[in-house]
């Protein structure tokens, strides 16, 4: 008999074995032709011995994290790590709400005494109209209620936060016979975040509807009386709501009947609405009989702040990567790991790029502490009331009790980029500007895509080749960059300020021209010999020898007002201000900007700086080259350049 | 291929049964060709699992208009069939015809390997609704 090999598991694999099986014997001879009774029976053979196979491999696959291609099954053995994939997001904006009725008329002043009172609200539920950037209509709600306040004579809600979407509402009815109950959101777009659950006593009875039932994540802190509910995705993408057996979170009695009402959102379409808004052209109107005037808030540079946050459901490879480090972290926040799995999981809506580390490697160290530093999505830093945020409601309930966590702003190392890009004009059809143009945001997608991100260096080589693949037209490029730091003094005080490069600063010899720069702040002119000494407006440099100056311009020359105000150190890219007491900016801003001149190109970055391109200083020089054989001389210059 | 042995045995399709021992019988020989000859002009597009390209294609022809075009599309098809997967038998011809009740009528005349007589194998083709 053939030896019969099992690890040829094709249809034709199979049948080529069964074949060779039939050759050892003499009974049958027509096991090879395509029409015999015999070659039909080995088909059926080999079909389904491929068929058997193929399933064992699947199943098999389907049983391993690593391997499992079908979503249910990537979600059900996430749920043996306990964890739970993050829903659909619904997209949030924050909004000012202005109550239409003016304070002269009747029903204004009896408006203005319920606000006073606190009786006001706008009531949670309350719809708003959007229309997005495609053209769709998206609604907008809140989701608690806002109190109005009197300013001004008018009643406004400041910082209400709408979440897009529907509310819908589920009720069951619990039959504890049926042991197979389930209650399923009959709307797979829910957002778990916005789930309300109320359960009372039954349909006759409402007892208990006004109990708050909160959705658990951590079965150490639930007793058998605990009002919590746990929700889990189902194997066809739908969600559960279901509750604890009186031990672990308080059980459902016959008869109880459960609503549950949530959030059906349409995720990331629905962001970015108002960011052109306009006091005569808003986005969001009201849609009831109150014509509330919604407006979003602005940031600090007058600029709307449009919707954001809203996010499809969590990818089958996202939940492959962080269902194991969730388990890993134990909802426990002791490693460095483990405060990155709680912050990806809780606050990654909000953020590009987490960095943990402890205080011990602080500089100076900081015994009994851990630095978390995190870059914003939409700004270069968090306000203080996230941080506190984080740090008590995200990270407060799970690290060790000695030890503190405190957010700390991610460090900006702005990238002020220069580029002279070689072009051949014969084999494009861009003009100058076109390719200038092309370049510069081919500058800005390379930042995107490169940098922002803690730990991302900047990469000269990485980043021509870049630019150079922006038209086929390019021949070379070149990068002249400097690094700016932002600054925030207090003005009218002397202070000292430490401002740290981190990279080699392009000294060749003492004694070399200024490589530092800043912009122009108010200083005491300390070079007047008048007795009251007049403010003028200053700027710094360095000595080329390790000093920094501050100097005024007089008719484009430079007047020192201070020759050693601090230090400059080249090697380390440290400046350091003694005893800087700048008067104001010219342009009203709070910041000063410092700019080096790098020893490399290539820039790097230290824990928590962020390397970002500084969008508003991209220079881009594009300089035709025709590229021809070159005959002559060899002084000539080559390749001609116009 | 297998090389061709003077003596074809197969598993008879019917699987009916001998008398004394119960074991099911065999075709040998021509009849074991002419059944396979037979059931391979029967298949249809496909029919063998992985393998769709296995078939003459004269099912496919059974609504064509009966024209004498189509009659000689279906006598190559079956000539190349017997062609590439009947090695067993060569000297082919093939009468096809329509007759009355609407049934197209294939009569394939071949010789086996080694053997100088004449076999005749008749498949009738009929729509069944």
């Amino acid at each position: 008999m053939a030896n019969t090999p099992v690890d040829r598991l094709d249809f034709d694999q199979i049948k080529a074995s069964l074949k060779d099986y039939l050759r050892g014997q003499d009974t049958f001879k027509d096991y090879d032709f395509e029409g015999s009774t015999m070659n039909i029976l080995l088909d059926v053979l080999a079909y389904n011995t491929h068929y058997q196979a193929f399933y064992a491999n699947m199943v098999a696959n389907e049983a391993f994290l690593d391997s499992a291609r079908k979503r249910n099954s990537v979600v059900s053995l996430a749920k043996h790590l306990n964890y739970t994939p993050r829903s659909r997001k619904a997209s949030r904006v924050t909004v000012n709400v202005k109550y239409p009725t003016a304070a002269t008329t009747a029903e204004g002043n009896m408006n203005l005494n319920r606000a006073s009172a606190g009786a006001l609200v706008l009531p949670r539920g309350t719809r708003f109209t959007s229309r997005g950037q495609g053209g769709e209509t998206y609604i907008f709600n809140t989701l608690e209620d806002y109190k109005f306040e009197v300013v001004s004579g008018e009643l406004v809600v400041r910082n209400a936060v709408l979440y897009e979407g529907s509310l819908r509402t589920d009720s069951f009815v619990v039959n504890t016979k049926d042991s197979s109950q389930k209650f399923l959101l009959s709307d797979k777009n829910v957002d778990i975040d916005t789930i309300i659950v109320r359960v009372f006593a039954s349909v006759s009875d409402t007892r208990g509807i006004n109990d708050s039932w909160r959705r658990a994540n951590d079965i150490t802190e639930l007793d058998g009386s605990s009002n919590s509910f746990f929700v889990q995705e189902t194997e066809d993408g739908t969600w559960e709501v279901y509750f604890g057996d009186g031990v672990i979170g308080r059980a459902m009695e016959n008869g109880n009947v459960i609503r549950v009402v949530y959030l059906s959102s349409n995720g990331e379409n629905a962001n970015g609405i108002g960011s052109t808004d306009t006091t005569q052209s808003p986005s969001f109107r009201s849609t009831g009989s109150i014509g509330y005037v919604v407006s979003v808030v602005t940031d600090t540079n007058g600029d709307p702040q449009p919707s954001f946050g809203g996010e499809a459901p969590e990818s089958t490879d996202s939940i492959r990567f962080y269902a194991p480090r969730a388990y890993q972290a134990q909802e426990r926040a002791v490693t460095a790991d483990d405060y990155l799995a709680i912050l990806a999981r809780d606050y990654s809506l909000k953020s590009d790029s987490f960095l943990v580390w402890g205080g011990e490697e602080n500089d100076p160290p900081q015994y009994g502490k851990v630095f978390i530093s995190i870059k914003p999505k939409n700004s270069a830093k968090l306000s203080i009331s996230e941080k506190q945020s984080i740090t008590r409601n995200i990270l407060g309930k799970r690290n060790v009790l000695t030890v503190t966590p405190e957010v700390v702003d991610p460090e900006v190392i702005y990238l002020n980029i220069t580029t002279n890009v070689y072009y051949n004009p014969n084999s494009t059809i861009l003009s100058n500007d076109e390719i200038g143009s092309a370049v510069r945001s081919r500058i800005v997608t390379f930042g995107d895509e490169n940098l922002n991100m803690f730990g991302s260096n900047f990469r000269s080589s990485k980043f021509t080749t870049y630019i150079d693949a922006t038209d086929p037209s390019i021949n070379s490029s070149e990068v002249l960059m400097t690094l700016e730091r932002r600054i925030e003094p207090q003005f009218n005080r002397t202070l000292p300020y430490t401002i740290k490069f981190d990279n080699a600063l392009k000294h060749p010899v003492d004694g070399y021209p200024s490589i530092l720069d800043s912009s122009s702040f108010y200083y005491l002119d300390y070079s007047s010999d008048a007795a009251s000494k007049p403010t003028v407006v200053a700027y710094l440099d360095d000595d080329g020898y390790g000093n920094v100056r501050i100097y005024k311009l007089v008719d484009s020359s430079r007047v020192y007002l201070i020759s050693n105000i601090g230090t400059i150190d080249y090697q380390t890219g440290k400046v350091v201000l003694k005893s800087f007491a700048p008067l104001g900016i010219p342009d009203g801003t709070v910041e000063i900007k410092l700019r080096v001149v790098p020893d490399r190109d290539d820039v790097f970055v230290r824990r928590n700086q962020v390397l970002q391109v500084n969008e508003d200083v991209i220079v881009v020089n594009p300089i035709e080259e025709v590229t021809v054989i070159d005959n002559r001389a060899s002084d000539t210059k080559f390749p001609f350049r116009t | 291929m297998a090389e061709f042995n003077s003596f074809a045995a197969d598993l008879d399709p019917n699987f009916t049964r001998k008398e004394f021992s119960g074991d099911v019988n065999l075709l040998e020989g021509e009849a074991a060709i002419r059944r396979a000859v037979k059931s391979l002009l029967l298949l249809k597009s496909n029919e063998k699992p992985f393998h769709p390209e296995i078939n003459p294609g004269i099912s496919e022809l059974l609504f064509e208009n009966a024209s004498p075009v189509v009659v000689m599309e279906v006598t190559n098809r079956i000539k190349q069939a017997i062609l590439r997967y009947e090695p067993r038998i060569s000297g082919t011809k093939v009468n096809v015809y329509f007759d009355s009740n609407n049934t197209l009528s294939i009569k394939v005349l071949y010789t086996i390997r080694n053997d100088k007589k004449v076999y005749t194998t008749t498949v009738a083709v009929q729509r069944i609704r």
